[in-house]
């Protein structure tokens, strides 16, 4: 079908680049089932699916390298590799996947994360063709999540990467893995039920303005008041004329704002849940204790950002003035967390390693949250610099979040392997038999706490200097969030590494990190790539940069 | 700033003078605390001896030995008060907050419940009864089926006697 200007079709020659790169991850779940007809053994299994990984890592390389970040058309940054192709004529769904500068970082990472999650997963003995075989999926669902811009296939997408996270949660779990799990997935299900039944209502409201459409991109440039083809009017208008025709009118009053504040609400509570907003926030530090490793680093690195993608792709697009007149709530919750998540965090300095890890991405996350808030604080208009640096602030701290939390659970998970010990009182004095270990995760907390230097200092710096114009009051206090977060992960390190030696661990040096380890070379990537984009952040930031400005 | 003045051409500002009495005095007070540090360490034969100022000055001493109480004072104050915040938000965390989430996931399976057994009671009980009502009905009926004439006269006078009663007290008035 013929494309607006502000959607790029890949280039003729190439193959539907996209959907192969979202299928490919399934490719390699049938081949795991075919070495399982073959008897192929567990560890050429492991190894094989660790190295499928790389395919779709490279093909995500390859939009990486292909993707313009300049271009911009009609008031937005053009979204990339577009396929749109009817699906079900009779509620005009298409399949419509694209990528633009929002998207392209959290694919990226995504493919980045999951072969990283798989070296985890090396000890994995039991039931370990299902175990690859659901990462992959989980792969798949997350980027099929990242790349759709049509709600059908999206919210397919939200739901179901719920489903290989729960079994990887509840089969490889701790011990509280049932409650954890369950938790996890009911929560999520039940925050998204509202914005199921939100896009009926949009569907039926653009149907009676005479364009009907689950298109993420035609309905997030309506909000905007930007030209669709085929419609005129914003969609503030389109929903309240529609509450008209219903009579809804009649009970809730003549005021457009109120229509689209329910949309804010209904939206933000389905992502605030994934993205782990005070007070949505509880279900994370169990689901983070109780998954195991390859669970953990998925869920902490790249699942949380789906409730912030959200955010960005659909809440802010669409109800701009809604959120605009809600931003200074938002910003006041965002500022709870980050407070919340560090005092969580430092409350549990004597208890287990991976809780206060999933207390520190609470507030890592609420620095998100703020730059969203300030984002929305600003719809538009004189300070469009502070609201471009604020989202692109979002996107390199949600990068440099996915790439330092998914190095701790990935060490956390090392040391359990050493030690089977995770309450931080039983260590003490590793550094002293492994100081290769200490290094390597003194680098991942360091990068954590956004030391400079390091990417998540740029995505935390961005964020306050955003906020700052629009936020200045919540900015100010979420600055205590940065001192105990940095005191909560400080005193983790000195409890593992730091003191006298506990005469338990004097037998560990020969299993220090060693470069013929893969602990070792699953960590090495993510801490290069920390140390990259905190010194030349511009690969990450440039991506984003004009969906940020124009949008 | 201190020596910033070496450093005004580089910040485009007027440096401060050089005051002598100032250097004067910094000069003075260090001088005399190398020479009584000079002085002082004669006094000690090995490192083990007891510090004169311990016995000259008790409390002097105690302020200097624990570095002005900088550090415990930082403990009693800072550092109590983050604990103190630490548990409060984790007490609201888990007590407060994941109850509310859990109370919410009680009510629904209450829900749940309730729904169960109005289910049950109404819509599977009522169904059921009456399916075995119209069992129970269908033997007796089935029964009386005997195929003997004399039961089967016997019926009709049953009914003919009922048909009148129903006529004459029914009808009739």
């Amino acid at each position: 079908m013929p494309l607006p200007p502000y959607l790029m079709a890949s280039p003729e020659w190439m193959p539907p680049w996209l959907t192969l790169l979202m299928l490919s991850p399934l490719i390699g779940i049938a081949l795991i089932g075919l070495a399982g007809v073959a008897r192929v053994p567990d560890r050429l299994i492991k190894t094989f699916a660790s190295t499928w990984t790389l395919v779709p890592l490279m093909m995500a390389i390859v939009v990486w390298v292909s993707f313009d970040a300049n271009a911009t058309s009609s008031g937005q940054g053009a979204v990339q590799f577009v396929e749109k192709i009817p699906w079900i004529q009779a509620v005009r769904v298409d399949y419509f996947v694209g990528v633009d500068g929002l998207s392209l970082a959290m694919v990226l990472l995504t493919t980045i994360m999951t072969p990283i999650a798989m070296l985890a997963s090396m000890d994995v003995t039991h039931r370990v063709k299902l175990h690859f075989s659901l990462l992959l999926l989980l792969e798949t669902a997350m980027l099929g999540y990242f790349l759709s811009l049509d709600f059908f296939f999206f919210f397919i997408f939200w739901e179901f990467s719920l489903v290989p996270a729960f079994f990887i949660i509840m089969i490889w779990g701790g011990e509280h893995r049932g409650r954890a799990a369950f938790k996890f997935f009911v929560y999520t299900v039940s925050g998204s039920i509202g914005m199921l039944l939100l896009f009926q209502f949009l569907y039926l409201a653009t149907r009676s303005a005479g364009f009907p459409t689950f298109d993420l991109i035609a309905l997030g440039r309506l909000g905007q008041g930007l030209p669709v083809e085929g419609i005129s009017g914003d969609l503030a208008t389109i929903i309240f004329n529609y509450a008209q025709e219903l009579g809804i009118t009649a009970y809730l009053g003549n005021n457009p704002l109120t229509y689209t504040s329910i949309a804010f609400w209904v939206i933000f509570i389905a992502f605030a849940i994934k993205l782990a907003v005070w007070p949505f926030h509880t279900w994370l530090p169990d689901t983070y204790t109780e998954a195991p490793t390859s669970g953990s680093i998925l869920l902490s690195a790249v699942m949380s950002k789906m409730g912030a993608y959200g955010m960005l792709r659909i809440l802010l697009p669409f109800v701009p003035d809604a959120a605009q007149q809600f931003a200074q709530v938002m910003g006041a919750l965002a500022l709870i967390g980050i407070v919340s998540g560090a005092f969580g965090a430092l409350a549990h300095t004597r208890g287990s390693v991976k809780r206060l890890i999933g207390y520190t991405s609470i507030n890592h996350m609420g620095y998100v949250m703020l730059a969203i808030a300030a984002v929305a604080a600003l719809p538009g208009g004189a300070s469009l610099d502070s609201r471009a640096i604020a989202v692109n602030g979002a996107l390199m701290q949600m990068v440099a979040h996915g790439l330092s939390t998914g190095a701790l659970f990935l060490l956390a998970g090392a040391l359990y392997r050493r030690t089977h010990c995770s309450e931080l009182t039983d260590f003490g004095g590793l550094r002293v038999v492994m100081p290769a270990f200490a290094g390597v995760m003194g680098m991942a907390m360091f990068a954590n706490l956004g030391l400079p230097g390091l990417a998540g200092f740029v995505g935390e710096f961005f964020i306050f200097r955003g906020a700052w114009a629009t936020l200045p009051f919540f900015t100010t206090l979420a600055t205590i969030g940065l001192i105990f977060t940095a005191l909560a992960l400080l005193l983790m390190f000195q409890r593992i590494f730091l003191g006298p030696l506990n005469p338990r661990w004097r037998d560990l040096k020969k299993q220090d990190l060693s470069i013929y380890g893969l602990d070792f070379w699953a960590a090495v990537p993510l801490l290069a790539l920390l140390l990259v984009f905190g010194i030349y952040p511009a690969p990450i930031m440039g991506l984003s940069n004009a969906a940020a400005t124009e949008w | 700033m201190p020596g910033g003045h070496w450093l005004a051409h580089l910040w485009a500002q007027q440096g401060g003078q050089f005051n002598i009495i100032m250097a004067g005095i910094a000069l003075l007070v260090a001088a005399a605390g190398i020479a009584a540090g000079w002085h002082y360490s004669g006094v000690f034969a090995t490192a083990r001896d007891p510090e004169p100022l311990e016995k000259a000055q008790p409390v002097l001493f105690q302020v200097l030995y624990n570095k002005g109480f900088i550090d415990e004072l930082y403990a009693a104050t800072i550092g109590q008060l983050s604990n103190a915040l630490a548990v409060a938000w984790n007490w609201i965390d888990q007590k407060v907050l994941d109850r509310l989430v859990d109370a919410t996931g009680v009510v629904t399976f209450l829900l749940g419940r309730l729904n169960f057994i109005i289910d049950d009671t109404l819509f599977n009980d009522g169904p059921d009864g009456l399916a075995n009502g119209t069992l129970t009905g269908g033997k007796g009926v089935r029964e009386v089926q005997t195929g003997k004439i004399h039961d089967y006269i016997t019926y009709i006078v049953i009914g003919v006697v009922v048909l009148a009663l129903f006529y004459l007290y029914g009808i009739q008035q």
